[in-house]
Protein backbone atom coordinates (compact mmCIF):
# COMPACT_ATOMS: atom_id res chain seq x y z
CA UNK A 1 0.00 0.00 0.00
CA UNK A 2 1.32 3.17 -1.17
CA UNK A 3 1.04 6.57 1.78
CA UNK A 4 -0.02 9.89 -0.15
CA UNK A 5 0.48 13.31 1.79
CA UNK A 6 -3.58 14.46 0.12
CA UNK A 7 -1.79 17.97 1.50
CA UNK A 8 0.23 17.59 -1.74
CA UNK A 9 -3.00 16.85 -4.18
CA UNK A 10 -3.82 20.73 -5.16
CA UNK A 11 0.18 21.84 -5.23
CA UNK A 12 1.44 25.76 -3.38
CA UNK A 13 -0.67 29.09 -3.87
CA UNK A 14 0.28 30.24 -7.39
CA UNK A 15 1.90 33.63 -7.18
CA UNK A 16 -1.53 35.87 -8.03
CA UNK A 17 -2.88 34.11 -4.94
CA UNK A 18 -0.10 34.77 -3.05
CA UNK A 19 0.45 38.52 -3.69
CA UNK A 20 -3.60 38.71 -3.20
CA UNK A 21 -3.45 38.12 0.36
CA UNK A 22 -0.45 40.08 0.97
CA UNK A 23 -2.25 42.97 -1.13
CA UNK A 24 -5.23 42.98 0.68
CA UNK A 25 -3.70 42.68 4.27
CA UNK A 26 -1.62 45.59 3.55
CA UNK A 27 -4.44 47.49 1.80
CA UNK A 28 -6.52 46.89 4.98
CA UNK A 29 -3.85 47.98 7.25
CA UNK A 30 -2.93 50.81 5.59
CA UNK A 31 -6.73 52.19 5.26
CA UNK A 32 -6.63 51.69 9.26
CA UNK A 33 -3.87 53.31 9.75
CA UNK A 34 -4.11 56.64 7.89
CA UNK A 35 -6.95 57.75 10.24
CA UNK A 36 -4.94 56.93 13.55
CA UNK A 37 -2.45 59.22 12.22
CA UNK A 38 -4.52 62.48 12.43
CA UNK A 39 -5.15 61.44 16.19
CA UNK A 40 -1.58 62.88 16.88
CA UNK A 41 -1.57 65.68 19.46
CA UNK A 42 -1.07 68.88 18.42
CA UNK A 43 2.06 69.15 19.64
CA UNK A 44 3.01 65.96 18.54
CA UNK A 45 1.98 66.80 14.91
CA UNK A 46 3.74 70.05 14.78
CA UNK A 47 7.26 68.19 15.98
CA UNK A 48 6.69 65.90 13.12
CA UNK A 49 5.42 68.16 10.58
CA UNK A 50 8.95 69.78 11.16
CA UNK A 51 10.76 67.02 10.74
CA UNK A 52 8.88 66.48 7.70
CA UNK A 53 9.18 69.76 6.01
CA UNK A 54 13.47 69.52 6.14
CA UNK A 55 13.09 66.01 4.54
CA UNK A 56 10.17 66.87 1.87
CA UNK A 57 11.77 69.19 -0.80
CA UNK A 58 14.64 66.52 -1.31
CA UNK A 59 12.50 63.10 -0.91
CA UNK A 60 8.88 64.59 -2.12
CA UNK A 61 9.46 63.30 -5.64
CA UNK A 62 10.81 60.50 -5.24
CA UNK A 63 7.47 59.39 -2.63
CA UNK A 64 5.66 60.25 -4.94
CA UNK A 65 3.75 57.03 -6.89
CA UNK A 66 5.69 55.93 -9.92
CA UNK A 67 4.82 54.24 -12.47
CA UNK A 68 4.21 50.45 -11.61
CA UNK A 69 2.58 51.74 -8.15
CA UNK A 70 -0.07 53.38 -10.63
CA UNK A 71 -0.42 49.75 -12.71
CA UNK A 72 0.01 47.26 -9.87
CA UNK A 73 -3.29 48.67 -7.87
CA UNK A 74 -4.75 45.86 -6.66
CA UNK A 75 -3.09 43.39 -8.26
CA UNK A 76 0.27 41.81 -9.96
CA UNK A 77 0.07 44.44 -13.45
CA UNK A 78 2.23 41.23 -14.66
CA UNK A 79 5.13 43.59 -16.12
CA UNK A 80 8.43 41.41 -16.34
CA UNK A 81 11.53 42.60 -14.31
CA UNK A 82 13.36 44.26 -17.05
CA UNK A 83 10.41 46.51 -17.34
CA UNK A 84 12.08 48.71 -15.20
CA UNK A 85 15.04 48.99 -17.00
CA UNK A 86 12.83 50.68 -19.78
CA UNK A 87 11.43 53.54 -17.94
CA UNK A 88 12.47 56.96 -19.04
CA UNK A 89 13.07 59.22 -16.15
CA UNK A 90 12.68 63.13 -16.62
CA UNK A 91 12.48 62.84 -19.93
CA UNK A 92 14.04 65.60 -22.19
CA UNK A 93 10.57 67.94 -22.09
CA UNK A 94 9.74 71.57 -23.22
CA UNK A 95 6.75 74.07 -21.27
CA UNK A 96 4.60 72.63 -18.39
CA UNK A 97 5.05 76.20 -15.99
CA UNK A 98 2.42 78.43 -15.18
CA UNK A 99 0.95 80.12 -12.06
CA UNK A 100 -1.43 77.88 -10.70
CA UNK A 101 0.43 74.55 -11.36
CA UNK A 102 3.64 73.29 -13.07
CA UNK A 103 3.68 69.79 -15.20
CA UNK A 104 6.40 67.62 -15.53
CA UNK A 105 6.67 64.04 -16.97
CA UNK A 106 8.59 62.30 -14.79
CA UNK A 107 8.50 58.48 -15.86
CA UNK A 108 7.38 57.28 -19.60
CA UNK A 109 8.25 54.10 -21.11
CA UNK A 110 6.94 53.67 -24.85
CA UNK A 111 7.53 50.34 -25.65
CA UNK A 112 6.57 50.79 -29.75
CA UNK A 113 2.77 49.72 -28.96
CA UNK A 114 1.71 51.35 -25.99
CA UNK A 115 2.88 54.33 -24.39
CA UNK A 116 2.73 55.14 -20.28
CA UNK A 117 3.26 58.40 -18.69
CA UNK A 118 3.36 59.91 -15.34
CA UNK A 119 2.65 63.72 -15.00
CA UNK A 120 2.98 65.50 -11.59
CA UNK A 121 0.92 68.58 -11.31
CA UNK A 122 2.63 70.52 -8.60
CA UNK A 123 0.18 73.13 -7.14
CA UNK A 124 1.08 76.90 -6.03
CA UNK A 125 0.37 77.49 -2.74
CA UNK A 126 -2.69 77.52 -0.92
CA UNK A 127 -3.71 75.81 -4.05
CA UNK A 128 -5.98 72.14 -4.15
CA UNK A 129 -5.72 70.49 -7.65
CA UNK A 130 -8.87 68.08 -8.76
CA UNK A 131 -8.43 65.26 -10.43
CA UNK A 132 -10.27 66.04 -14.38
CA UNK A 133 -14.15 65.95 -13.65
CA UNK A 134 -14.23 66.00 -9.66
CA UNK A 135 -16.21 68.77 -7.92
CA UNK A 136 -16.27 69.93 -4.30
CA UNK A 137 -19.12 67.47 -3.06
CA UNK A 138 -16.99 64.74 -4.42
CA UNK A 139 -15.22 62.45 -1.84
CA UNK A 140 -11.56 63.37 -0.92
CA UNK A 141 -11.09 59.41 -1.41
CA UNK A 142 -11.73 60.11 -5.25
CA UNK A 143 -8.41 62.11 -4.76
CA UNK A 144 -6.03 60.27 -2.49
CA UNK A 145 -7.33 56.90 -3.45
CA UNK A 146 -7.52 56.23 0.43
CA UNK A 147 -11.02 54.89 0.94
CA UNK A 148 -10.96 55.68 4.58
CA UNK A 149 -11.08 59.34 3.59
CA UNK A 150 -14.54 60.67 4.94
CA UNK A 151 -14.15 64.21 4.22
CA UNK A 152 -15.81 65.20 0.89
CA UNK A 153 -12.87 67.42 -1.34
CA UNK A 154 -15.07 70.68 -0.26
CA UNK A 155 -14.89 70.13 3.48
CA UNK A 156 -11.04 68.97 3.13
CA UNK A 157 -10.42 72.49 1.21
CA UNK A 158 -12.14 74.17 3.82
CA UNK A 159 -10.35 72.81 6.64
CA UNK A 160 -7.13 73.69 4.98
CA UNK A 161 -7.72 76.73 3.62
CA UNK A 162 -7.19 75.75 0.40
CA UNK A 163 -8.72 77.12 -2.86
CA UNK A 164 -9.73 74.26 -5.25
CA UNK A 165 -8.68 74.18 -8.82
CA UNK A 166 -9.78 71.69 -11.74
CA UNK A 167 -6.69 69.98 -13.69
CA UNK A 168 -7.38 68.77 -17.72
CA UNK A 169 -4.88 66.88 -19.69
CA UNK A 170 -5.60 66.16 -22.79
CA UNK A 171 -3.58 65.71 -26.13
CA UNK A 172 -2.69 68.02 -28.95
CA UNK A 173 -4.27 65.49 -31.26
CA UNK A 174 -7.17 65.23 -29.74
CA UNK A 175 -8.10 68.94 -29.44
CA UNK A 176 -7.82 68.75 -33.74
CA UNK A 177 -9.73 66.22 -33.47
CA UNK A 178 -7.31 63.35 -34.37
CA UNK A 179 -7.70 60.27 -32.30
CA UNK A 180 -5.80 60.18 -28.90
CA UNK A 181 -3.84 58.53 -27.83
CA UNK A 182 -4.33 58.73 -23.76
CA UNK A 183 -7.31 55.90 -23.31
CA UNK A 184 -6.85 55.07 -19.61
CA UNK A 185 -6.24 57.58 -16.94
CA UNK A 186 -5.47 57.63 -13.08
CA UNK A 187 -4.19 60.42 -10.40
CA UNK A 188 -3.38 60.28 -6.59
CA UNK A 189 -2.98 63.39 -4.83
CA UNK A 190 0.38 63.14 -2.43
CA UNK A 191 0.88 63.91 0.85
CA UNK A 192 2.71 67.29 -0.27
CA UNK A 193 -0.45 68.32 -2.78
CA UNK A 194 1.17 66.89 -6.08
CA UNK A 195 -1.60 65.31 -8.43
CA UNK A 196 -0.03 62.85 -9.67
CA UNK A 197 -1.16 61.52 -12.94
CA UNK A 198 -1.05 58.08 -15.03
CA UNK A 199 -1.84 58.28 -18.48
CA UNK A 200 -1.18 55.62 -21.09
CA UNK A 201 -2.62 54.39 -24.36
CA UNK A 202 -2.39 52.93 -27.82
CA UNK A 203 0.70 55.17 -29.90
CA UNK A 204 -0.59 56.19 -32.88
CA UNK A 205 -0.20 54.30 -36.10
CA UNK A 206 3.11 55.31 -37.56
CA UNK A 207 4.44 56.18 -34.07
CA UNK A 208 7.24 53.63 -35.08
CA UNK A 209 10.69 54.38 -33.20
CA UNK A 210 9.38 57.59 -31.70
CA UNK A 211 6.32 58.77 -29.75
CA UNK A 212 6.14 62.67 -30.00
CA UNK A 213 3.16 64.46 -28.57
CA UNK A 214 2.32 67.27 -26.64
CA UNK A 215 0.10 67.57 -23.33
CA UNK A 216 -2.42 70.50 -22.92
CA UNK A 217 -2.59 71.25 -19.15
CA UNK A 218 -5.51 73.31 -18.02
CA UNK A 219 -5.90 74.27 -14.15
CA UNK A 220 -9.45 75.75 -13.78
CA UNK A 221 -9.42 77.77 -10.47
CA UNK A 222 -13.37 77.14 -8.07
CA UNK A 223 -14.61 80.68 -6.31
CA UNK A 224 -17.08 80.88 -4.00
CA UNK A 225 -20.69 81.71 -6.13
CA UNK A 226 -23.79 83.02 -4.77
CA UNK A 227 -26.56 80.96 -3.58
CA UNK A 228 -28.74 79.70 -7.23
CA UNK A 229 -25.50 80.69 -9.72
CA UNK A 230 -22.45 78.94 -10.53
CA UNK A 231 -21.55 75.21 -11.33
CA UNK A 232 -24.51 73.21 -10.86
CA UNK A 233 -24.77 69.08 -10.62
CA UNK A 234 -27.23 66.92 -11.64
CA UNK A 235 -28.21 63.40 -10.05
CA UNK A 236 -31.03 60.72 -9.77
CA UNK A 237 -32.66 60.65 -6.14
CA UNK A 238 -33.91 57.37 -5.39
CA UNK A 239 -37.07 56.37 -7.39
CA UNK A 240 -36.65 59.56 -9.56
CA UNK A 241 -37.03 59.78 -13.24
CA UNK A 242 -35.51 62.35 -13.68
CA UNK A 243 -32.24 64.27 -13.15
CA UNK A 244 -32.36 66.70 -10.01
CA UNK A 245 -30.19 69.56 -10.49
CA UNK A 246 -28.07 71.67 -7.79
CA UNK A 247 -26.12 73.95 -7.01
CA UNK A 248 -22.69 73.33 -5.50
CA UNK A 249 -21.92 76.40 -4.40
CA UNK A 250 -18.61 77.37 -6.52
CA UNK A 251 -18.13 78.97 -9.73
CA UNK A 252 -15.66 78.54 -12.58
CA UNK A 253 -13.11 81.63 -12.39
CA UNK A 254 -12.91 82.38 -15.81
CA UNK A 255 -10.46 85.41 -15.69
CA UNK A 256 -7.43 83.08 -14.09
CA UNK A 257 -7.84 79.60 -16.23
CA UNK A 258 -3.85 78.56 -16.98
CA UNK A 259 -3.46 77.10 -20.27
CA UNK A 260 0.05 75.23 -20.56
CA UNK A 261 1.19 72.60 -22.90
CA UNK A 262 3.92 70.17 -22.17
CA UNK A 263 5.79 68.58 -24.88
CA UNK A 264 7.93 65.71 -25.19
CA UNK A 265 9.32 62.68 -27.27
CA UNK A 266 9.79 59.36 -26.27
CA UNK A 267 12.11 56.81 -28.37
CA UNK A 268 10.80 53.44 -28.28
CA UNK A 269 12.43 51.64 -25.59
CA UNK A 270 12.80 47.89 -27.72
CA UNK A 271 11.82 46.97 -31.01
CA UNK A 272 9.10 44.75 -31.02
CA UNK A 273 8.41 41.54 -33.29
CA UNK A 274 4.91 40.90 -33.83
CA UNK A 275 3.84 37.33 -34.72
CA UNK A 276 0.77 37.05 -36.17
CA UNK A 277 -1.16 33.42 -36.72
CA UNK A 278 -4.01 32.56 -38.95
CA UNK A 279 -7.15 30.67 -37.24
CA UNK A 280 -10.48 28.87 -38.41
CA UNK A 281 -12.04 29.34 -35.35
CA UNK A 282 -16.20 29.43 -35.47
CA UNK A 283 -18.32 30.52 -31.91
CA UNK A 284 -21.99 29.25 -33.08
CA UNK A 285 -22.87 30.26 -29.30
CA UNK A 286 -22.33 33.65 -30.05
CA UNK A 287 -22.41 33.80 -33.79
CA UNK A 288 -18.81 34.32 -34.71
CA UNK A 289 -15.50 32.91 -36.28
CA UNK A 290 -12.19 34.07 -35.42
CA UNK A 291 -9.75 34.78 -38.20
CA UNK A 292 -6.62 35.83 -36.87
CA UNK A 293 -4.05 36.60 -33.94
CA UNK A 294 -1.57 38.73 -33.52
CA UNK A 295 0.68 38.83 -30.39
CA UNK A 296 3.36 41.82 -29.70
CA UNK A 297 5.64 40.68 -26.73
CA UNK A 298 6.94 43.66 -24.42
CA UNK A 299 8.50 43.88 -21.04
CA UNK A 300 5.64 45.71 -20.31
CA UNK A 301 2.97 43.25 -21.67
CA UNK A 302 2.39 41.05 -24.23
CA UNK A 303 -0.35 42.63 -26.56
CA UNK A 304 -2.68 40.82 -28.63
CA UNK A 305 -5.58 41.32 -31.39
CA UNK A 306 -7.99 38.80 -32.08
CA UNK A 307 -9.60 39.52 -35.44
CA UNK A 308 -13.31 37.86 -36.04
CA UNK A 309 -16.65 38.15 -37.93
CA UNK A 310 -19.93 37.81 -37.49
CA UNK A 311 -21.40 34.46 -39.14
CA UNK A 312 -24.64 34.60 -37.72
CA UNK A 313 -26.67 38.04 -37.31
CA UNK A 314 -29.10 36.77 -34.84
CA UNK A 315 -27.05 34.95 -32.36
CA UNK A 316 -24.53 37.79 -32.12
CA UNK A 317 -26.85 40.16 -31.65
CA UNK A 318 -28.45 38.14 -28.94
CA UNK A 319 -25.05 38.73 -26.86
CA UNK A 320 -25.82 42.79 -27.40
CA UNK A 321 -22.09 43.14 -28.51
CA UNK A 322 -20.87 41.48 -25.18
CA UNK A 323 -18.47 38.90 -27.22
CA UNK A 324 -15.26 38.94 -25.77
CA UNK A 325 -12.41 36.68 -25.80
CA UNK A 326 -10.00 35.17 -22.95
CA UNK A 327 -7.08 33.35 -23.32
CA UNK A 328 -6.53 30.03 -21.40
CA UNK A 329 -3.88 28.13 -19.79
CA UNK A 330 -3.93 24.15 -20.84
CA UNK A 331 -5.37 23.87 -17.51
CA UNK A 332 -8.26 26.01 -18.55
CA UNK A 333 -7.40 29.23 -16.37
CA UNK A 334 -7.59 32.43 -17.65
CA UNK A 335 -4.51 33.77 -18.20
CA UNK A 336 -4.20 36.94 -16.19
CA UNK A 337 -4.71 40.50 -18.10
CA UNK A 338 -1.35 42.77 -18.79
CA UNK A 339 -1.48 46.22 -18.02
CA UNK A 340 -3.47 47.87 -20.44
CA UNK A 341 -6.83 47.95 -20.20
CA UNK A 342 -8.11 44.64 -22.04
CA UNK A 343 -11.14 44.22 -24.25
CA UNK A 344 -11.81 46.55 -26.30
CA UNK A 345 -13.61 46.09 -29.78
CA UNK A 346 -13.55 48.06 -33.05
CA UNK A 347 -14.90 47.50 -36.00
CA UNK A 348 -12.83 47.79 -39.29
CA UNK A 349 -13.52 49.49 -42.23
CA UNK A 350 -13.95 45.21 -43.97
CA UNK A 351 -16.86 44.68 -41.52
CA UNK A 352 -14.42 42.22 -39.15
CA UNK A 353 -14.29 43.78 -35.40
CA UNK A 354 -11.10 43.38 -33.60
CA UNK A 355 -10.36 42.69 -29.87
CA UNK A 356 -7.13 44.54 -28.57
CA UNK A 357 -5.81 43.60 -25.06
CA UNK A 358 -2.78 42.68 -23.44
CA UNK A 359 -1.68 39.65 -20.90
CA UNK A 360 0.68 39.57 -18.49
CA UNK A 361 4.32 39.86 -20.11
CA UNK A 362 5.59 36.58 -20.74
CA UNK A 363 8.99 36.16 -23.00
CA UNK A 364 7.07 32.77 -24.88
CA UNK A 365 3.63 32.17 -26.05
CA UNK A 366 3.98 28.65 -24.21
CA UNK A 367 1.11 29.14 -21.42
CA UNK A 368 -1.39 30.29 -24.23
CA UNK A 369 -3.32 27.10 -24.78
CA UNK A 370 -6.45 28.48 -25.94
CA UNK A 371 -9.03 30.76 -27.00
CA UNK A 372 -12.53 31.28 -25.21
CA UNK A 373 -15.37 32.92 -26.43
CA UNK A 374 -18.05 34.71 -23.38
CA UNK A 375 -20.35 37.48 -22.97
CA UNK A 376 -19.19 40.29 -20.64
CA UNK A 377 -22.49 41.37 -19.86
CA UNK A 378 -23.83 38.29 -18.75
CA UNK A 379 -20.71 36.55 -18.12
CA UNK A 380 -21.68 33.45 -20.21
CA UNK A 381 -19.15 31.27 -21.90
CA UNK A 382 -19.44 30.26 -25.15
CA UNK A 383 -17.18 27.99 -27.34
CA UNK A 384 -13.31 27.12 -26.56
CA UNK A 385 -11.18 26.49 -29.26
CA UNK A 386 -7.15 25.46 -28.85
CA UNK A 387 -4.47 27.09 -30.22
CA UNK A 388 -1.03 25.91 -31.99
CA UNK A 389 0.98 29.07 -31.73
CA UNK A 390 3.95 28.00 -33.16
CA UNK A 391 7.33 29.87 -32.34
CA UNK B 1 -4.56 40.37 18.40
CA UNK B 2 -3.09 43.64 16.96
CA UNK B 3 -3.22 44.64 13.31
CA UNK B 4 0.04 43.30 12.94
CA UNK B 5 -0.55 40.14 14.52
CA UNK B 6 -3.40 39.27 12.67
CA UNK B 7 -1.78 40.01 9.43
CA UNK B 8 1.07 37.13 10.21
CA UNK B 9 -1.48 34.63 11.47
CA UNK B 10 -3.44 35.18 7.82
CA UNK B 11 0.28 35.00 5.85
CA UNK B 12 0.87 31.74 7.42
CA UNK B 13 -2.74 30.81 6.58
CA UNK B 14 -2.15 31.31 3.01
CA UNK B 15 -2.02 27.86 2.19
CA UNK B 16 -4.91 26.63 3.98
CA UNK B 17 -6.59 29.64 2.28
CA UNK B 18 -5.30 28.60 -0.84
CA UNK B 19 -6.06 24.76 -0.74
CA UNK B 20 -9.63 25.61 0.66
CA UNK B 21 -11.09 28.03 -1.91
CA UNK B 22 -9.32 25.45 -4.86
CA UNK B 23 -11.51 22.84 -3.32
CA UNK B 24 -14.44 24.85 -4.33
CA UNK B 25 -13.80 27.34 -7.20
CA UNK B 26 -11.97 26.32 -10.00
CA UNK B 27 -11.17 29.39 -11.17
CA UNK B 28 -8.44 31.32 -10.43
CA UNK B 29 -9.75 35.16 -10.28
CA UNK B 30 -12.88 33.84 -8.73
CA UNK B 31 -10.33 31.88 -5.87
CA UNK B 32 -8.61 35.54 -5.34
CA UNK B 33 -11.94 37.84 -5.52
CA UNK B 34 -13.21 34.94 -2.30
CA UNK B 35 -10.40 35.48 -0.47
CA UNK B 36 -10.21 39.19 -0.86
CA UNK B 37 -13.78 39.72 0.56
CA UNK B 38 -12.98 37.05 3.32
CA UNK B 39 -10.27 38.82 4.51
CA UNK B 40 -12.23 42.39 3.98
CA UNK B 41 -14.58 40.36 6.63
CA UNK B 42 -12.38 39.08 8.99
CA UNK B 43 -10.50 42.06 9.34
CA UNK B 44 -14.02 43.94 10.05
CA UNK B 45 -14.44 41.57 12.39
CA UNK B 46 -11.51 40.69 13.91
CA UNK B 47 -12.09 42.12 17.53
CA UNK B 48 -14.95 39.88 17.87
CA UNK B 49 -12.81 36.82 17.49
CA UNK B 50 -12.67 35.93 21.22
CA UNK B 51 -9.73 33.18 21.41
CA UNK B 52 -7.37 33.48 18.57
CA UNK B 53 -6.79 29.59 18.64
CA UNK B 54 -9.92 29.63 16.47
CA UNK B 55 -8.83 32.15 13.75
CA UNK B 56 -8.24 29.52 11.68
CA UNK B 57 -11.51 28.03 11.90
CA UNK B 58 -13.50 31.45 11.88
CA UNK B 59 -10.99 32.22 8.83
CA UNK B 60 -12.31 29.56 6.70
CA UNK B 61 -15.17 29.29 7.56
CA UNK B 62 -16.32 32.97 6.16
CA UNK B 63 -14.10 31.73 3.07
CA UNK B 64 -16.10 28.98 2.45
CA UNK B 65 -19.66 30.99 2.75
CA UNK B 66 -17.72 33.54 0.29
CA UNK B 67 -16.52 30.63 -2.22
CA UNK B 68 -20.15 29.49 -2.15
CA UNK B 69 -21.56 33.02 -2.80
CA UNK B 70 -19.57 32.72 -6.02
CA UNK B 71 -20.77 29.82 -7.06
CA UNK B 72 -24.12 30.74 -6.80
CA UNK B 73 -23.47 33.54 -8.92
CA UNK B 74 -21.83 31.74 -11.48
CA UNK B 75 -24.59 28.91 -10.84
CA UNK B 76 -25.99 30.58 -13.55
CA UNK B 77 -23.44 31.21 -16.34
CA UNK B 78 -21.87 27.49 -15.82
CA UNK B 79 -21.35 25.40 -18.98
CA UNK B 80 -23.25 22.37 -18.84
CA UNK B 81 -20.81 19.98 -18.82
CA UNK B 82 -17.64 21.54 -17.24
CA UNK B 83 -14.24 20.96 -18.69
CA UNK B 84 -11.66 18.95 -16.07
CA UNK B 85 -9.00 21.01 -14.38
CA UNK B 86 -5.70 19.96 -14.83
CA UNK B 87 -3.23 19.36 -11.81
CA UNK B 88 -1.69 23.05 -11.11
CA UNK B 89 2.02 22.89 -11.20
CA UNK B 90 3.64 20.94 -7.98
CA UNK B 91 0.06 19.26 -7.11
CA UNK B 92 0.11 15.11 -7.21
CA UNK B 93 -1.82 14.83 -9.95
CA UNK B 94 -3.32 11.22 -9.51
CA UNK B 95 -4.23 12.53 -6.37
CA UNK B 96 -5.35 16.14 -7.72
CA UNK B 97 -7.36 14.20 -10.53
CA UNK B 98 -8.87 11.55 -8.47
CA UNK B 99 -10.23 14.25 -5.33
CA UNK B 100 -11.26 16.48 -8.58
CA UNK B 101 -13.97 14.16 -9.80
CA UNK B 102 -15.23 13.92 -6.41
CA UNK B 103 -18.53 16.29 -5.80
CA UNK B 104 -18.00 19.33 -3.98
CA UNK B 105 -20.41 18.24 -1.35
CA UNK B 106 -18.01 15.11 -0.68
CA UNK B 107 -14.53 17.11 -1.83
CA UNK B 108 -14.53 19.98 0.89
CA UNK B 109 -15.18 17.66 3.98
CA UNK B 110 -12.29 15.37 2.64
CA UNK B 111 -10.09 18.79 2.12
CA UNK B 112 -10.74 20.70 5.54
CA UNK B 113 -10.56 17.18 7.27
CA UNK B 114 -7.39 15.26 5.77
CA UNK B 115 -5.52 18.43 4.70
CA UNK B 116 -6.71 20.65 7.31
CA UNK B 117 -6.93 18.70 10.41
CA UNK B 118 -10.40 19.94 11.22
CA UNK B 119 -12.59 17.57 13.26
CA UNK B 120 -15.80 16.53 11.95
CA UNK B 121 -17.70 19.38 14.49
CA UNK B 122 -15.68 21.68 13.13
CA UNK B 123 -16.62 20.70 9.68
CA UNK B 124 -20.09 20.90 10.17
CA UNK B 125 -19.86 24.16 12.05
CA UNK B 126 -17.61 25.36 8.79
CA UNK B 127 -20.42 24.27 6.21
CA UNK B 128 -23.54 24.53 8.56
CA UNK B 129 -24.30 20.80 8.46
CA UNK B 130 -25.09 17.87 10.79
CA UNK B 131 -22.47 16.07 11.84
CA UNK B 132 -24.25 12.92 10.34
CA UNK B 133 -24.34 14.33 6.99
CA UNK B 134 -20.65 15.66 7.54
CA UNK B 135 -19.87 11.82 8.10
CA UNK B 136 -22.07 10.43 5.38
CA UNK B 137 -20.38 12.80 3.05
CA UNK B 138 -16.83 12.07 4.00
CA UNK B 139 -17.74 8.41 4.29
CA UNK B 140 -18.84 8.54 0.62
CA UNK B 141 -15.82 10.44 -0.68
CA UNK B 142 -13.49 8.05 0.48
CA UNK B 143 -15.26 4.87 -0.68
CA UNK B 144 -15.08 6.96 -3.70
CA UNK B 145 -11.57 8.45 -3.80
CA UNK B 146 -10.31 4.89 -2.40
CA UNK B 147 -11.19 3.06 -5.69
CA UNK B 148 -10.55 6.15 -7.75
CA UNK B 149 -7.01 5.62 -6.47
CA UNK B 150 -6.99 1.85 -6.77
CA UNK B 151 -6.97 1.20 -3.14
CA UNK B 152 -4.23 3.52 -2.10
CA UNK B 153 -4.03 4.64 1.28
CA UNK B 154 -4.77 7.75 2.30
CA UNK B 155 -1.87 9.47 4.65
Amino acid sequence: MKKRDLRAAFGKPDADFVSCVQYTLRRLREEEERPVKRKLRLSAAIAVAACLIVATAAFAAASHWGLFDFLDQGRDSGTLPEAAEIVATDPPQQGGEGELASFKLREAVYDGEYVYMVVDATPADGLLLLGPGLLPPDAMRDLTKNASDAMTIGEYAGENGLQMAIVGISTAAAAEGVEDAITSFDWRLEADGTLVFMLSGDAPRGAGDAFETTLLCSVTPLVSAAEGEGITMQYFEEDGEEPVSKYIGYDVDEAHIQRSELAFALAAAEPSEARAYDVDAAYPGCGVRVERVTFEPSPMALYYEIRFAITDEAAYAATEDGVQFEFLDASGERLPDGATMSGQTAAQADGSLVQSGSLSAQSDLSQIAALRAFNCWTKERYESHELTLEP
Amino acid sequence: MTSEQFAREIVALTDTLYRVSYSILREACDREDAVQSCLEKAWKKRRALRDERYLKTWLVRILINECYNICRRRAKEAPAEIPERAAPPGADPELHDALMRLPEEARTPIVLHYMEGYTIQEIASALRLAQGTVKSRMRRGREMLKKLLSEEELS
